[in-house]
This record gives structure tokens, C-alpha cells and sequence, in this order.
């Protein structure tokens, strides 16, 4: 089978891994945060 | 408090705590291999709903459910040892815990939360309809906002979870 080349290659993140990206940095702000205040 | 001594507290299971060293760190064993079979699983299911790894059919990918169900299992017997034998490893009564420590109470209240929404995503009819997403089908809205909202509890269960010993 001949070789495709990859659309996503050398492009910018796509899209769904920028919403991956996104829940998981709100999710550590969050859990980081809740940590942080109940800590001092 | 008016609950009985003995509620979530298990006399026999502290003993075994206290008289086998291998007891408790092999419940701990068990317990993040469960996790990593269901949250492995679960964040799976969850990227490709979201869109990522689009070329894999979905159904198919629920042949490993049952995998994660185990893994579920594990953690929740090995997470009641924890629980019901706490006294022996660190002397706090186990209602005491789930009363003073917030890092256990947010971590179950997020498994409370991750449950609900599995409840919404079967009985909304989107598992059904997810299941007919084939090579490079994109997935409902309401399945993709789902599948986030099931990725950023599930990071906040194991990480509450580790936290647990800081808050006692």
C-alpha cells in the first residue's frame, strides 16, 4: 500500500488535542488550587 | 456521633494488617494496577470521542470494558481495606477520616460524580449511538463534552487520591 502523508505533520495541534490539552490543564489549576488553599 | 464503633471499621482486617507486613503494600499494589486498567480504559474511550485516534471504530474498543470493570473491582476491594483497616496503619478511626480529610472526601465525590455522568451517557442513548461510530466518524457533542468531563474527574480521583495521606 502506498504511503500517505500525514495531514497533521509539521501543522499546527489539532484540534482534539488541544480540548485534551485544555481539560487537563483546567483539571490541574483546579485540583492544584483546592490543594493550595486548603493547605495554607 | 451516634454510629456504632464498629461502622466501616473491620476488627479482622486491621489484624491482618497488623500481623502481615505484605498485607497493606500489596493492596496498594493492587490497587494502582485497577487503576490503570480503568482509567487507562476509561481515557481511551474518552480520546477517541473526543477525536483523537479517529481511524478506530468504537465499538469494537468495548471489548475491553470488562477490563476496566476489573480494574474498578480492584480498586474498590483494595480501597476498602484502606478504609475499613485504617486504624492499624496510622491509628485514625475510619469515620473520623471520611469526616476530616478533604483530599477522601473530594476523591469520592468525584468517583460520585464520574458515575453520574456514565449514568447520563447510557441512559441519554448516546452509548448506543457512539457505538455505531465507525473508521473516522465524529462523535456527538453531548458524547465529546461527556467524555471531557469523565477525563477531568477521573485526573481529580487519582489525584485526590494521592493526597489522601495529607489530609489526616
Amino acid at each position: 500500500m502506498k504511503a500517505q502523508p500525514n495531514p497533521v505533520e509539521g501543522a499546527r495541534m489539532s484540534k482534539p488535542w488541544r480540548t485534551v490539552l485544555i481539560v487537563l490543564v483546567l483539571a490541574f489549576i483546579l485540583d492544584v488550587g483546592i490543594t493550595y488553599l486548603s493547605m495554607y | 456521633m451516634g454510629l456504632p464503633e464498629t461502622f466501616l471499621q473491620l476488627s479482622f482486617v486491621e489484624h491482618l494488617i497488623g500481623a502481615y507486613r505484605w498485607v497493606w503494600p500489596l493492596s496498594e499494589v493492587l490497587h494502582f494496577i485497577g487503576l490503570a486498567l480503568l482509567v487507562g480504559i476509561v481515557t481511551l474511550f474518552d480520546l477517541r470521542l473526543l477525536g483523537v485516534a479517529k481511524r478506530l471504530p468504537v465499538a469494537p474498543l468495548r471489548k475491553l470494558l470488562p477490563w476496566a470493570v476489573f480494574g474498578f473491582v480492584l480498586c474498590v476491594s483494595t480501597g476498602l481495606v484502606f478504609v475499613t483497616g485504617l486504624w492499624a496503619n496510622v491509628a485514625v478511626h475510619p469515620v473520623e477520616a471520611v469526616r476530616i480529610d478533604l483530599y477522601l472526601q473530594l476523591k469520592l465525590i468525584f468517583i460520585f460524580l464520574a458515575g453520574l455522568n456514565l449514568l447520563v451517557f447510557y441512559q441519554s442513548g448516546l452509548s448506543r449511538a457512539v457505538d455505531r461510530l465507525g473508521p473516522g466518524d465524529d462523535a456527538p457533542v453531548l458524547a465529546k463534552i461527556i467524555a471531557a468531563s469523565s477525563l477531568f474527574l477521573w485526573v481529580g480521583v487519582v489525584y485526590w487520591g494521592r493526597l489522601i495521606p495529607w489530609g489526616l
